[in-house]
């Protein structure tokens, strides 16, 4: 009955981590474009601030009698001196910047020694490392949000886990408990119904012990179903229903109910036998327990080619909804009382073994349960 | 027909008892594994029952012993929906049946004369056609002639079921001595007189016999 919790934790915690990223993504957006723009600014200044000792040094080697003017050069800038007419006087070495990772500028200069009127300016520039801050940024706060509510989650559901588990064991205990009363009380009867000539009462603690029994099997299957693996083996079909009509007949005599059947000897069907019991018990109980008075229950076990047919008729009222019945807790009749849960073991159980179930159920020509055990090969 | 039963709950353990006493089977019960062990190791049992959850020694373990030593009773064991889906053991150890507790008195019966009927006459009826003319009901132990049946003492019976398990096979005199008389000391006339009754009361050629290595029943074919 455990959820599997860790793997649900986890797709928890992840989910709301995505929502949280959906939800940061507008500011983390807005955030990197201011960014980006007052990294543009700085390279901008950068450019200016050298334009202008450029700028300088020219002005300062017009008003100088010196005749050699040494450009003041930088492995940051790109530099290109040009006339009026946009002739180059000098450029500095070709730093192989691209083009889309370029900044350039361009200022007019004043008259001078150099005849220069335009300078212009480049700069690399590069955004990676700006991209690369907000990816870590990024990266932190989600870790940081995944881990916290994964932990606090966990911490949450701790609770619940410890009172499912100590619910689980009661129950394993519960049974385990009532495994050999109920199995003593069973026994003595039987002897008892042996000794003594047959009475109401005995005969009616009989047929109690034995509802008592296939609400034991059905719970005991309930709980132990996902801790317990099935092995299939060889089952003859035929050697077990005759067995368990054997065991119902007690049961459907009470109100007159008869049974019908339809038997073929030898067939064998490769199942566990947990499973097999199931579907049998399940479907002769509901059959028992829902016909009307003094009517009769027809069994069929037939063989066609390699699939086996089983199949239950009995009159009772229809049944409304079909499809519901095999849900669990579902109650066709809330006043008959019993379980619900009878039903959807026999569904899982067809599902897993290959088995298709067939219903019609009508008031005029009764229920049917008809299962097809398809062969495999 | 002897048969061993280990469960440790009291209660239960009478029940089963007497209830397969009221079925007519000789039953020796335990509630220890270790004495359950040294009883199989004295007696001679056609069936054990043993449940698995046993302290001191497991019905599980008790069967690799008795395996171990080429013992080849056939089982049944009394276990829990989870022991016997998880272990796979009935058919790893060479077993031959189980039964889930809680379990109807009925389906103990059925589980035990199945078992028996396969293990001792390889049929599903549990009835063997024996050579000239004679069946042998497995499970009831009785012998007929043209549907006759034929009146045996209880020791004569032993043998002959002995044989007819083993059937178109020589036992050996010390095989019956261990099997039929379980070890006592009885001299080897003694058997041949007994056999000797038994071939009067059938025929001389229902029991075959070989100077030597033993006797034998065989099956019709």
């Amino acid at each position: 009955m455990i959820v599997k919790s860790k793997n649900f934790i986890l797709k928890i915690s992840i989910f709301y981590t995505v929502i949280f990223f959906i939800f940061i993504a507008i500011p983390t957006y807005f955030y990197t474009n201011l960014e980006l723009e007052n990294y543009k600014n700085t390279q901008n200044r950068l450019l200016i601030e050298h334009a202008q000792s450029i700028q300088r040094t020219i002005y300062d080697f017009s008003n100088s009698k010196s005749d050699t003017f040494i450009f003041p050069k930088s492995f940051k800038f790109e530099a290109t001196l040009l006339t009026k007419d946009k002739k180059i006087i000098y450029k500095t070495r070709d730093l192989n910047f691209n083009k889309t990772s370029k900044m350039s500028i361009e200022i007019e200069l004043s008259n001078n020694r150099l005849n220069a009127k335009y300078l212009q300016l480049s700069k690399k520039i590069s955004f990676d490392e700006i991209y690369f801050k907000i990816l870590i940024l990024t990266l932190f706060i989600g870790l940081f949000i995944f881990i916290s509510i994964y932990l606090v989650i966990k911490a949450s559901i701790e609770p619940f886990k410890k009172a499912n588990e100590y619910l689980d064991a009661f129950f394993n205990d519960a049974m385990h408990e009532l495994k050999t009363p109920l199995g003593i009380i069973q026994l003595n009867l039987e002897i008892l119904e042996n000794k003594q000539k047959k009475s109401k009462e005995l005969e009616r603690s009989i047929n109690a012990t034995k509802n008592l029994f296939l609400v034991y099997e059905d719970i005991e299957y309930l709980i132990k179903q996902k801790s317990v693996k099935y092995n299939k083996e060889k089952i003859d079909f035929t050697y077990t229903l005759n067995q368990r009509l054997d065991q119902f007949e007690s049961l459907a005599s009470p109100r007159n109910i008869k049974f019908k059947l339809n038997i073929k000897d030898n067939i064998s069907v490769l199942i566990n036998r947990t499973h097999i019991l199931r579907i049998i018990d399940n479907t002769l109980s509901n059959a028992i327990k829902y016909s009307f008075k003094d009517t009769l229950i027809t069994v069929e076990l037939i063989k066609n080619k390699n699939d086996i047919f089983f199949s239950v008729h009995n009159y009772a009222k229809a049944i409304k909804n079909k499809k519901n019945i095999f849900n669990r807790y579902h109650k066709e009749n809330h006043i008959k009382g019993g379980f619900g849960i009878g039903l959807n073991i026999v569904k899982n159980i067809c599902d897993a073994n290959n088995i298709d179930i067939f219903l019609d159920s009508t008031n005029e020509n009764g229920t049917i349960f008809k299962y097809t055990f398809l062969s495999n090969t | 027909m002897r048969l061993l039963l280990l469960e440790d709950d009291l209660d239960y353990k009478e029940s089963i008892k007497e209830y397969l006493e009221s079925l007519g089977y000789k039953i020796d019960d335990f509630d220890d594994g270790e004495e359950a062990l040294s009883a199989i190791y004295e007696n001679k049992y056609h069936l054990l029952i043993l449940d698995i959850r046993i302290p001191s020694l497991s019905g599980y373990e008790l069967v690799k012993i008795i395996r171990e030593n080429k013992d080849n009773t056939p089982v049944i064991y009394i276990t829990s929906l989870t022991d016997i889906n998880n272990l796979s053991l009935g058919y790893e150890l060479g077993c031959n049946d189980y039964i889930k507790k809680p379990f109807s008195p009925k389906e103990l019966k059925y589980r035990i004369e199945q078992l028996i009927k396969l293990f001792y006459s390889n049929e599903n009826s549990g009835q063997v056609k024996l050579k000239p003319n004679f069946m042998y009901d497995v499970l009831k132990r009785e012998l007929f002639l043209d549907k006759k049946l034929i009146n045996l003492t209880k020791k004569q019976s032993d043998v002959v079921f002995c044989l007819v398990s083993n059937k178109n096979q020589f036992i050996s005199i010390d095989r019956l001595r261990s099997e039929v008389w379980e070890d006592k000391y009885i001299c080897e006339a003694d058997i041949r007189v007994c056999i000797k009754k038994i071939r009067d009361k059938t025929s001389k050629e229902f029991i075959t016999n070989q100077r030597g290595i033993g006797y034998k029943i065989d099956s019709e074919k």
